[in-house]
């Protein structure tokens, strides 16, 4: 429960904030961006559950690449990164930013292009810097969209599982058992079949809950 | 100067992010006693496609076909219902749109596990279970979701005089929404079916559970690589790989309706 909250607001979070850096940084209309904005996409575009199965075996203590990496980086002895229940939900956290910045980009960069040119010409011949521009106009018009981003985040991050399932199984201990991982132990693990629709449908209100500010703050800049 | 220095963190951001896939596609040419050498390598070893060669001349072919009649099934429902239904949806024709709207949007934050359930018994008592058609109808049950929410937006923007003028010319309704709103609003329909492909290309819960040997798509196939003690790696990554090369080249293909589609608007 607490875990849930935590990974997926911080998961939302880097992801909305990763994707907005790494916007700003492709949206520009120079040869090859458009390869390389298609390329980025390439995490999202695998299956979730691949996504799990993928970073488990690079992480793996025995033959993982990961570990091979900090050892040559001097490090020999790296966290258990999947087994250490202290590292366990970041590590989820890692991996589910890893697949979902690139959706955090498109949109803001969906949202980027559709800022006016002139308008930031306009801006920068009254002598705005770059930060200035950033700070009162790219921002302000930006909002909505960022709005809208982190609302899906958060959905998908409070429904997070294929990955989940794939990486540690819930575990170590139950280290990872977010609500949607246990709803899917109750039900299908268990068969404990009233109990995993109970607490589907308290999730359900928890969401909504969560992302009500989101979506009021979208729907009164849009009205506005 | 400055272009350059752009550019060098742009490839690197990218790079960075994109390792791990390089990683995989590197796996997928070698034999499993190259994957579990200790330290690993990058490059100097013989590739081989011996992967790829064992999963196509196996089962695998159809799997990607039935992952391809899922995907397409799902989306075209999807399309077919969700924009007749977004173009309803719109505010300036319904009064109850926002209520309506938001169960939709409330239909994408129930846990999809919540529903297996359901669907399951479902499809049993129609005796559609291990069906194509169960998996296909289940992903539908997303991409409905997907099309209406990302669309209405669109619709939302097509100038209501333009509606108008066709209606006076005596354009009947259908008329107008097939041959003026779609026309209009195709970047964010091109976007959102786009996005129902990819949902479904890459579902893994319901794929899983509804289908049959036969009719297993990709994800559920590439599970099945892993066992609880031996995991056929090299054929994992062959598998992701093969996933990967349709989807990136939508993407890649569809990239313009995908940035154009998507601006902001998503609310309201």
């Amino acid at each position: 429960m607490r875990r849930t909250l935590l990974l997926t607001i911080e998961s939302s979070a880097l992801q909305v904030a990763a994707g907005l850096g790494v916007a700003l940084l492709f949206n520009r209309n120079w040869p090859g961006m458009g390869a390389i904005r298609t390329l980025f996409l390439a995490p999202m575009m695998i299956a979730p559950l691949f996504v799990g199965m993928i970073w488990r075996l690079m992480l793996s203590d025995d033959f993982g690449v990961v570990r091979y990496l900090f050892s040559l980086a001097g490090v020999s002895e790296p966290p258990l990164w999947l087994d250490d229940p202290d590292w366990a939900l970041q590590t989820v956290v890692f991996v589910s930013v890893w697949e979902w910045t690139a959706f955090a980009m498109l949109f803001v960069i969906a949202g980027l292009q559709a800022i006016p040119g002139d308008v930031m010409e306009a801006a920068s011949l009254d002598g705005c810097g770059a930060w200035q521009r950033f700070r009162h106009m790219t921002w302000p018009l930006l909002r909505p969209t960022l709005l809208a981003v982190a609302l899906f985040r958060v959905i998908d991050g409070f429904k997070l599982f294929d990955i989940i399932f794939a990486m540690t199984a819930g575990g170590p201990g139950d280290a990872t058992t977010t609500l949607s991982y246990f709803v899917y132990q109750q039900g299908l693990a268990f068969f404990d079949l009233g109990y995993a629709a109970t607490l589907a449908l308290v999730m359900l209100g928890m969401v909504a809950v969560l992302t009500a500010p989101l979506l009021r703050g979208g729907t009164e800049r849009s009205a506005a | 100067m400055k272009r350059v220095a752009i550019y060098a963190v742009a490839l690197t951001v990218l790079l960075a992010f994109v390792a791990p896939l390089v990683w995989l596609a590197v796996i997928s040419l070698k034999t499993r006693a190259q994957i579990y050498a200790d330290p690993s390598t990058f490059l100097g070893f013989d590739p081989t496609l011996d992967n790829y060669r064992s999963l196509l001349t196996g089962r695998f072919p159809v799997f990607i076909g039935n992952s391809l009649v899922a995907a397409m099934a799902s989306t075209a429902l999807a399309l077919a219902i969700g924009l007749p239904a977004a173009y309803a949806l719109v505010g300036r024709r319904l009064r109850a749109g926002g209520l309506v709207r938001s169960g939709v949007l409330l239909f994408r934050m129930i846990p999809p596990i919540a529903l297996l359930l359901p669907y399951y018994l479902l499809f049993r008592t129609a005796g559609l279970l291990g069906s194509l058609a169960a998996v296909s109808v289940a992903h539908f049950a997303f991409s409905i979701a997907i099309v209406t929410w990302m669309t209405r937006a669109g619709f939302e923007a097509v100038p209501g005089e333009i509606e108008e003028a066709a209606r006076i010319d005596g354009a009947s309704p259908l008329r107008v929404f097939l041959l003026i709103a779609i026309p209009i609003t195709r970047a964010p329909i091109a976007a959102s079916a786009i996005f129902a492909l990819l949902t479904s290309w890459n579902e893994f819960l319901f794929a899983a559970t509804l289908s049959s040997p036969r009719t297993q798509t990709i994800p559920v196939a590439v599970a099945g690589f892993a066992g609880d003690v031996y995991v056929s790696w090299g054929e994992l990554a062959a598998a992701t790989v093969i996933g990967l090369v349709p989807a990136l080249g939508l993407a890649a293909l569809g990239q313009r309706w995908l940035l154009s589609g998507m601006a902001p608007g998503a609310f309201k």
